[in-house]
């Protein structure tokens, strides 16, 4: 039982999508000089667009660009469709774990690029919205981005909580995942709670 | 939050692949799956929320956000409100008609009477010895799962008359025939009501010259379709917004010709003015040339100036009837692939500040997006004779304003006008389709230079550039900065 597709046209303001960066430690003047140059503002931690109508993309470079330029966490909203990137320090024993759980379901899974130093993660979803007010409340771009800055910290010290909780909602899962399991993670437990699978 | 309803304004309709939804007051389309296309038709009495757990109960909130659903008691209480609100619209309505009427003197009425009659006694020949429109007894046909059971929105060439005279109209002169009538119109609605056609984009020629334009979209409204307008503007009076307003259109758009394009002039700023200053939507159409690009930052800091919000990107395309004239202005205006990537950029600086939509022709600069976004947004390239279609003046049905003659080699030899609705009923030739079996056929993919485009199944490129280039529809639209590097209609 699913949406497979919403359009809006003649109210094209009132459909938009959103993108939120957020960073951990505030960007070093060097970033904010080359965020500056590409985007035309360069906040320390937080930066946001919200765009309307169908032309509703930040420019396809843009995401890993800033990624890669301090900003740790993206949290993205469009037309009901939820995107989170995370950017952390390319370690190739971890990527390749995380590889494991790589998974596509209607655009909604997990992905991992290498860009540079960094590493890429995505996280695609739809949410279920009665569990996300219950979770966060109205700010459902800062309950997110919390979240996954407490799943990025445990991806940091090698708990795959994140991604498999993704990989179990979209993945190819049969009762068995690509490691041992282990139990989930509290956030991951929350994060499983509020994807949904349509 | 005890129980919900289907919110007055939503109209449903079944599809092969489950059913849509449109929110008529909105403008917001829905495709669902069949299980919530059934939930949706339980919903049009109130209904208790589904208990926890239920698929449908995750459905419940979304569709709430979007208007779809509403609480059964505010429900009722907004539909009351609207009763009370269309009984007014209705009276206001009516006197401005009569005042109308009374004012030039038009006949439309008599006319649509004189043609009753004339009907009640010949049930087999109409005036001019076309043959009558024979109601068809069929089964409502649901469409394939490609092709929907009806047009999502059909777009209407009211009438080919024009107050000036823009070098790349797309109106082509094949048809001399008489236009359809006031009664031959509202028939042409009913069809439309019944096959449950959202919207209804009414242009012309300029509509504003069809005496009984007012008339005709007040009729579509009623019947439950939301009619949409497109005008250059030329014609716009305070007066005349206050018809539109009544006669119920959502949205208008002003076809903005750019500097020194149609002889549009200073007119057409005041005439935005007066449109802005309304009660109407409003939106620009701008049609982007070679020659408009360099200044096109400048024009829609303008536009944006000025108090406008939506912008619609138009791509020049091919003359839908080759002419020597129209083939001249296509080569020297069509977007090559450098202009269509420098339209990105500019077009990518203002996001954000004003509310931007491209034509189907343009979704490939899009492609950035990727397919499953796209599809989510209900963006499907070019569904011309697929999910659209275009009624000309004389009744004569295109899949859309740009695919209707012979055009040049291969396939585009063939005529795509799939009849007359003077001679069948709408719904028979939608369904039938007939000369538009290669765009409906579900096999059918771009070849050659969107091969390895992620967005190809969504976008397929511009088919009228393709065919007009190559000969077939599905070549790819080699303009296309996505489209192969090096691919040609030899390739």
């Amino acid at each position: 039982m699913r949406i497979l597709s919403v359009r809006h046209s003649f109210e094209a303001d009132h459909s938009s999508s959103t993108y939120e960066f957020f960073a951990l430690d505030k960007l070093t003047p060097e970033q904010r000089a080359a965020v500056q140059e590409l985007t035309g503002e360069a906040p320390r931690r937080h930066l946001s667009f919200h765009y309307m109508g169908d032309w509703s993309n930040i420019p396809s470079d843009w995401t890993e660009r800033l990624l890669t330029l301090g900003y740790d966490v993206m949290v993205s909203e469009s037309y009901d469709w939820w995107t989170v990137h995370l950017s952390l320090p390319h370690d190739p024993g971890l990527a390749e774990r995380l590889q494991q759980y790589e998974c596509e379901s209607d655009g909604n899974g997990f992905d991992l690029r290498v860009v540079g130093e960094r590493m890429i993660l995505y996280f695609g979803m739809q949410l279920d919205y009665s569990a996300v007010y219950d979770a966060f409340g109205e700010d459902v771009f800062e309950g997110l981005a919390d979240l996954f800055e407490a799943m990025r910290n445990e991806l940091l010290t090698g708990d795959l909580s994140a991604v498999r909780a993704t990989y179990q909602t979209y993945g190819d899962y049969e009762e068995s995942e690509p490691e041992p399991v282990e139990p989930l993670s509290k956030s991951a437990r929350r994060l499983l709670n509020i994807m949904e699978n349509y | 939050m005890e129980a919900w309803q289907l919110a007055e304004a939503v109209v449903l309709r079944p599809e092969a692949f489950g059913g849509m939804a449109f929110h008529r007051q909105r403008g917001i389309t829905l495709e669902v799956d069949a299980e919530a296309y059934g939930f949706l038709c339980t919903c049009r009495e109130p209904r208790p929320l589904p208990p926890p757990g239920y698929p449908a109960a995750r459905l419940v909130p979304q569709l709430a956000r979007l208007g779809f659903l509403a609480p059964a008691e505010d429900g009722r209480k907004a539909e009351d409100g609207r009763k009370a609100e269309d009984a007014r619209k209705a009276e206001d309505a009516r006197k401005a008609e009569d005042a109308r009427k009374a004012e030039d003197g038009r006949k439309a009425e008599d006319g649509r009477k004189a043609e009753d009659a004339r009907k009640a006694e010949d049930g087999r020949k109409a005036e001019d010895g076309r043959e009558q429109v024979q109601p068809v007894p069929h089964a409502p046909w649901l469409g394939d799962g490609v092709t929907l059971s009806a047009p999502e929105t059909v777009h209407l060439a009211i009438t080919a008359r024009c107050n000036l005279s823009c070098p790349g109209c797309y109106v082509p002169r094949f048809d001399a025939a008489p236009e359809l009538t006031t009664a031959e119109l509202h028939g042409l609605v009913d069809q439309w009501a019944q096959m449950h056609v959202f919207q209804l984009a009414v242009g012309g020629g300029e509509p504003l010259l069809r005496e009984d334009l007012f008339d005709v979209l007040a009729h579509a409204r009623e019947r439950g379709i939301v009619p949409n307008l497109t005008t250059n503007g030329m014609l716009l009076t305070p007066d005349v917004l206050r018809h539109l307003e009544w006669a119920g259109v959502a949205r208008v758009n002003l076809s903005w010709n750019g500097p020194g394009g149609g002889g549009q002039g200073r007119a057409v700023t005041q005439a935005l003015r007066m449109l802005l200053d309304s009660t109407l939507q409003a939106g620009v159409n701008l049609l982007v040339t070679p020659a408009l690009l360099p200044g096109l930052p400048r024009l829609l800091a303008r536009l944006h100036a000025l108090g406008v919000r939506r912008v619609t990107i138009l791509r020049p395309k091919p003359p839908a009837i080759p002419s020597e004239a129209g083939v001249a202005w296509y080569a020297a205006n069509r977007l090559r692939r450098a202009d269509l990537l420098r339209l990105r950029t500019i077009l990518d600086g203002w996001q954000g500040v004003l509310a931007l939509e491209v034509d189907s022709a343009l979704v490939g600069l899009m492609g950035d997006a990727g397919p499953a976004s796209l599809r989510r947004r209900g963006i499907h390239g070019c569904a011309a004779g697929r999910r659209t279609c275009t009624v000309w003046p004389a009744g004569c049905v295109t899949p859309c304003s740009f695919l209707a003659g012979p055009s040049g080699s291969g396939s585009s030899r063939q005529a795509l006008s799939t009849g007359n609705v003077r001679q069948v009923e709408f719904a028979e030739l939608w369904a039938r389709g007939e000369n538009w079996n290669a765009l409906r056929d579900p096999t059918r993919q771009p070849q050659d230079g969107c091969t390895g485009c992620k967005v190809a199944s969504q976008c397929g490129g511009a088919h009228c550039v393709a065919r007009y280039e190559c000969g077939d529809l599905f070549a790819g639209d080699a303009e296309c900065p996505h489209f192969g590097k090096g691919a040609t209609c030899a390739s």
